[in-house]
């Protein structure tokens, strides 16, 4: 353990070890190449746990990468507090979500390509969390979406799920490009790469280009954690493995965001102007995702939006400047939300469907599974004294302190989270089963890592001080006021829901009109970016390649061409055959080289 | 032993006995294999032997300079890793193997004896003595339209080298020697020699709007012509700039930089959406060079040590990432007799190799980390963003459409449902996955540990920069 928490690199090379070796040896083992793929997570289990406890100094590892003339990138890891937080988050998570995919992904043909991607993104996942560098902490980030990528296309023949995979890249990819530019202009300000340095940059760089990497590094963040306006591939993502979506799309992947503004508070503290942004993107986001929240009809629809609205909730916090709240909701939402993503799939395993119509009643057929959900529903809506209900408060009290009206969009965002996941709970798990199917409990390889998750969701709301202290503030007390609104509101919203959705699915949602289409639809978002920015830069490149590359550029250059040619043809009557002209020719064209060189050369 | 005069000897050798072999025996093939292999042992064992110290030669006391430093190493061990590449994915060719192979090891002597020359004369005279054997490859062996492809090669980049040879010329007569050394041409004529010289490789690697002739003959080479066309004829370009152009008008450069750092940027961005517009496969992986190389000519601008050291970077990877797309377009070419992506979808089940092998391709063709090409684009942006500032997010907006056509190509040619014309094809044979595998060995190590070239290149890069900011 000590070795660990000195090394901890190994968190990374483990994992990439593992990886190799699940392709290397994955026919050999068969099934069982699953628990050699688990390793991974466990590594990085171990070494977040050793960190907690060991020293926080000492560990760090800096190595040159980019090294030329005066220039040298370094490249390094560094195991603090938060890192070793993470490291337990994703560690947990990633093998509650391996261990069930293991009966869920039992009669896949990519189940070795499926498990050597997971290893690959816990050694990845690994090396964000503990990057010392903006470089390191790139390479990591992209090569999470490279994942991510991979895995939402895993079930690359369905064109809907290749769809999904490249919107996912490109939209995430928008944002790296930004980050890109950021870390570039804080390289050229200052020489340097680490975060260290990053943290303590403003001093050297002034207001405004402080602002300006902060802004250039937040929109690396807002696609990454699927903030407007960049959250629209977050629920496509849908289209991969549900415990993929469980891990990478709702615990830890998509929380870097969150991660990365937390590591680099000061910096964004410094600048009114980017810490705003957060604020605002943040509390958009959270009141805007739960809106549509409550309007799907896809059970993963309901959770990729409800994602996207508690990370908003968090980049709130950030906004504030409160990172330990939004780091303390982002450790009770992973285990909430990976809970119900499982517990999701548990019950698409179940009854063959997605759809909220197609379920009903599993309560009955799937007592384990209900219960757990249950226990992650009460925590996301922030019921007490589950674990949602304390990080919401710390989140929810900071923002309120530090812009009233922030705070009472996310009390707002609160109701209506209540309402969206007592609808979904109501439709799944009571009432009278409505699908075609014969629903039955999953086998313990699944209904365990629910019951581990939801252990997590009931009682990590008293990890709260202990965390706190680990990100070295003081815990702070509930607040007693905000905390009884926000139940109040919470209460309200799911007994509405409750009362609204008694008798299964409203009809009238099944063909919506109006308000409700518009929200089931995202405002028509991805309709208005295919629209306005896929379809023109699409149709700008057919045309500049048909008008500008193939008419214009090589029109000219096949103009000149036949232009020689037809030249040719005059100079084809020089050629008359008579020797002494051609001896004249040569001897006129000499002179003139020569003299032109010697001219060029006095 | 001169080494450096065998690495170019060794290929031409093999191209004579392949010729002449064919007329004998009836494996040619197995003759350049041996040759390229050859060549490739003797280009790693000088690379390991002499990485630290220039090495040059002199033979005759006449124009045969040669000089193998920095700049150099990483482009002669590109070419002799291509060579035999090349010839393992031409292994089926039947019309006059002879000929095709004898063609493809003179090509590759030639680029050698480019890369390798110490003398201004010698470097043209390799120069221009590439442009046969490449000419007739697209025009002999080529595909439907080749002949028009291979003469259009041949004269645009004719009359580029037409305006180098009279920089040249002025260059000697001003020098006073055909000698490379770091003196640079006197003052009042460096613009003149700057730019003459610059038409030349500008042509080659080539810049916007000098690139038409390389989307036709690319689509017209054989496999073999596109994986050294790509893969090290525009790397004569990128260092012609940095061997020849740089040190002899250096003043002459710096007042160019700003020009051609936009050249560089619009290639980037012109080149990316080019390729999102293609409907044949092969041409979209020819207009992705263009943009690749236009990275390549924005570090070359940008001229700090670390910048070259990127364009370096940048040509080496450029080499291997494009050389393998090349080949595996080649391999679906064999089989399906077509390019055109539209007929294509759900090959990745098809031909899990050949699929795995296209979509790794096209991920390090969009600079994933961890891969060759994103060290070298980090490093140009980082330190583009020194003189150019906020103009990065020009080059920043071409690394997210490399994404789109990257990932683009991938899902319509790997994903979704396999059409039933394609359901008896053979996945990538043992033979085949012998050209495949070196190159991506080569994509990963050199994204993981690019010390692996800014090791060579390191002292050249200190003092070429060193001769630019010297004046003169």
């Amino acid at each position: 353990m000590t070795a660990l928490a000195a090394q901890p690199w190994l968190a990374v090379a483990v994992p990439l070890a593992v990886a190799l070796l699940v392709v290397v040896a994955g026919r050999a083992l068969g099934a069982g190449v699953a628990w050699l793929a688990m390793v991974a997570p466990a590594s990085l289990l171990a070494t977040g746990i050793a960190l907690l406890g060991g020293p926080h100094s000492g560990n760090a590892l800096s190595i040159p990468w980019l090294v030329q003339g005066d220039t040298s990138i370094r490249v390094g890891v560094l195991g603090d507090g938060l890192a070793a937080l993470m490291l337990v988050v994703v560690g947990v998570v990633a093998l509650m979500v391996m261990m069930f995919s293991i009966g869920y992904m039992a009669d896949d043909p990519g189940y070795t390509r499926y498990f050597a991607l997971l290893a690959l993104f816990s050694a990845a996942m690994a090396g964000l969390v503990l990057a010392a560098d903006l470089v390191a902490l790139l390479v990591a980030w992209e090569l999470v979406g490279a994942c991510s990528y991979l895995l939402i296309g895993f079930w690359y023949r369905k064109p809907s799920a290749a769809a999904a995979a490249i919107k996912a890249f490109l939209v995430t990819h928008v944002g790296d490009a930004g980050m890109l530019l950021g870390i570039a202009l804080f390289f050229v300000a200052t020489g340097d790469v680490s975060l260290a340095g990053l943290r303590s940059a403003p001093a050297a760089l002034g207001t405004g280009l402080t602002t300006v990497v902060a802004l250039l590094l937040l929109l690396g963040a807002i696609g990454k954690s699927a903030q407007f306006p960049l959250h629209f591939w977050l629920p496509d993502a849908m289209e991969g493995p549900t415990p993929v979506s469980a891990l990478i799309h709702a615990a830890t992947m998509v929380a870097a965001g969150v991660f990365l503004i937390a590591r680099l508070e000061p910096l964004f503290q410094a600048s009114a102007t980017a810490s705003g942004v957060v604020l605002a993107v943040g509390a958009f986001t959270a009141l805007m995702a739960a809106t549509i929240a409550i309007a799907q009809s896809d059970i993963k629809k309901v959770l990729a939006y409800s994602t996207i609205s508690q990370l908003g909730f968090m980049f709130a916090a950030l906004g504030v400047g409160a990172w330990q709240a939004a780091i303390f909701h982002l450790v009770t939402h992973a285990s909430f939300k990976a809970l119900l993503f499982l517990g999701a799939g548990s019950v698409i395993h179940g009854t063959g469907s997605q759809e909220l119509s197609d379920m009903g009643g599993l309560a009955k057929k799937m007592p384990l599974t209900a219960v757990t959900w249950i226990a992650g529903a009460l925590a996301l809506a922030g019921i007490p004294p589950l674990a949602g209900f304390f990080s919401k408060d710390v989140v929810v009290a900071a923002v309120l302190r530090g812009s009233p009206l922030a705070g009472l969009t996310l009390l707002l965002a609160s109701l209506l989270t209540a309402f969206y996941i007592a609808r979904a709970t109501r439709l799944a798990f009571f009432g009278t089963y409505r699908g075609v199917a014969h629903p039955h409990e999953s086998r313990w390889m699944m209904t365990g890592p629910l019951t581990v998750l939801a252990v997590g969701a009931v009682f990590l709301g008293a990890a709260g001080p202990a965390i706190e202290r680990l990100l070295l503030t003081e815990p702070e007390p509930i607040e007693l006021g905000v905390a009884v609104v926000a139940v109040l509101l919470a209460v309200a919203g799911g007994v509405f829901a409750w009362w609204r959705y008694a008798g299964g699915p409203v009809p009238a949602e099944a063909a919506p009109v109006g308000l409700w289409a518009a929200l089931k639809g995202g405002y028509g978002y991805d309709g208005a970016i295919r629209r306005w920015v896929v379809r023109p830069v699409m149709a700008f490149a057919g045309g500049a390649y048909e008008l500008g590359d193939r008419a214009t550029v090589d029109g000219a250059a096949e103009g000149i061409g036949r232009l020689a040619r037809r030249l040719g043809g005059l100079l084809a009557l020089l050629q008359n055959g008579d020797a002494q002209w051609y001896a004249a020719l040569i001897g006129a064209a000499t002179v003139l080289l020569v003299a032109a060189a010697l001219w060029a050369g006095r | 032993m001169p080494w450096l005069t065998l690495l170019i000897a060794l290929p031409l050798a093999g191209a004579a006995v392949a010729a002449l072999h064919s007329r004998v025996l009836s494996r040619p093939r197995v003759v350049a294999l041996a040759f390229a292999l050859a060549e490739l042992a003797a280009a790693s064992y000088v690379a390991l032997t002499h990485a630290h110290a220039p090495l040059t030669e002199q033979l005759g006391g006449g124009y045969w300079r040669l000089t193998l430093d920095g700049l150099a190493l990483p482009l002669v061990a590109l070419t002799a890793l291509l060579g035999v590449v090349a010839v393992l994915a031409s292994w089926r060719v039947e019309h006059a193997p002879g000929g095709h192979f004898a063609l493809l090891l003179a090509l590759e002597g030639s680029v050698m004896a480019v890369f390798l020359a110490a003398d201004l004369l010698l470097f043209y005279v390799a120069w221009e003595a590439v442009l046969i054997p490449m000419y007739f490859l697209i025009g002999v062996w080529g595909h439907e339209d080749r002949r028009h492809a291979a003469m259009k090669f041949f004269l645009y980049t004719f009359a580029g080298s037409a305006l180098m040879l009279v920089g040249l010329l002025v260059t000697i007569t001003s020098l006073q020697t055909t000698a490379m050394s770091e003196r640079a041409v006197p003052a009042t004529v460096q613009t003149l020699v700057f730019w003459l010289l610059a038409a030349g490789f500008l042509v080659k690697i080539p810049v916007f709007p000098l690139h038409t002739w390389l989307p036709d003959a690319h689509v017209e080479a054989p496999t073999a012509g596109s994986i050294m066309l790509a893969g090290v004829l525009l790397k004569m370009g990128g260092y012609g700039m940095l061997r020849v152009a740089m040190p002899l008008a250096p003043a002459a450069f710096r007042a160019a930089a700003p020009i051609l750092a936009g050249l560089g940027v619009v290639g980037i961005l012109y080149g990316a959406l080019m390729a999102l517009a293609q409907s044949d496969l092969k041409r979209l992986v020819a207009y992705s060079s263009v943009s690749h190389m236009g990275f390549v000519v924005l570090a070359i601008a940008v001229a700090t040590p670390a910048a070259i050291g990127a364009a370096m970077l940048g040509m080496v990877s450029h080499g291997l990432v494009a050389a393998l797309l090349f080949l595996l377009v080649g391999l679906l070419y064999e089989r399906t007799h077509t390019r055109e992506i539209a007929r294509f979808g759900g090959l990745a089940a098809q031909l899990p190799v050949w699929g795995t092998a296209f979509t790794f391709a096209a991920l390090a063709g969009l600079g994933l980390p961890g891969l060759s090409g994103f060290p070298g684009e980090l490093l140009t942006v980082l330190e583009g963003a020194g003189p150019y500032g906020a103009w990065m997010a020009l080059p920043a907006v071409g690394v997210v459409l490399a994404a789109a056509y990257n990932l683009y190509a991938v899902k319509r040619v790997n994903h979704g449902e396999l059409p039933g014309e394609w359901t008896d094809l053979a996945d990538v044979g043992s033979r085949e996955a012998a050209a495949v595998a070196p190159l991506a060995l080569g994509i990963v190590a050199l994204g993981v540990w690019p010390a692996l070239v800014l090791a060579l290149t390191g002292p050249a890069a200190v003092a070429l920069a060193r001769v630019l900011g010297g004046g003169g």
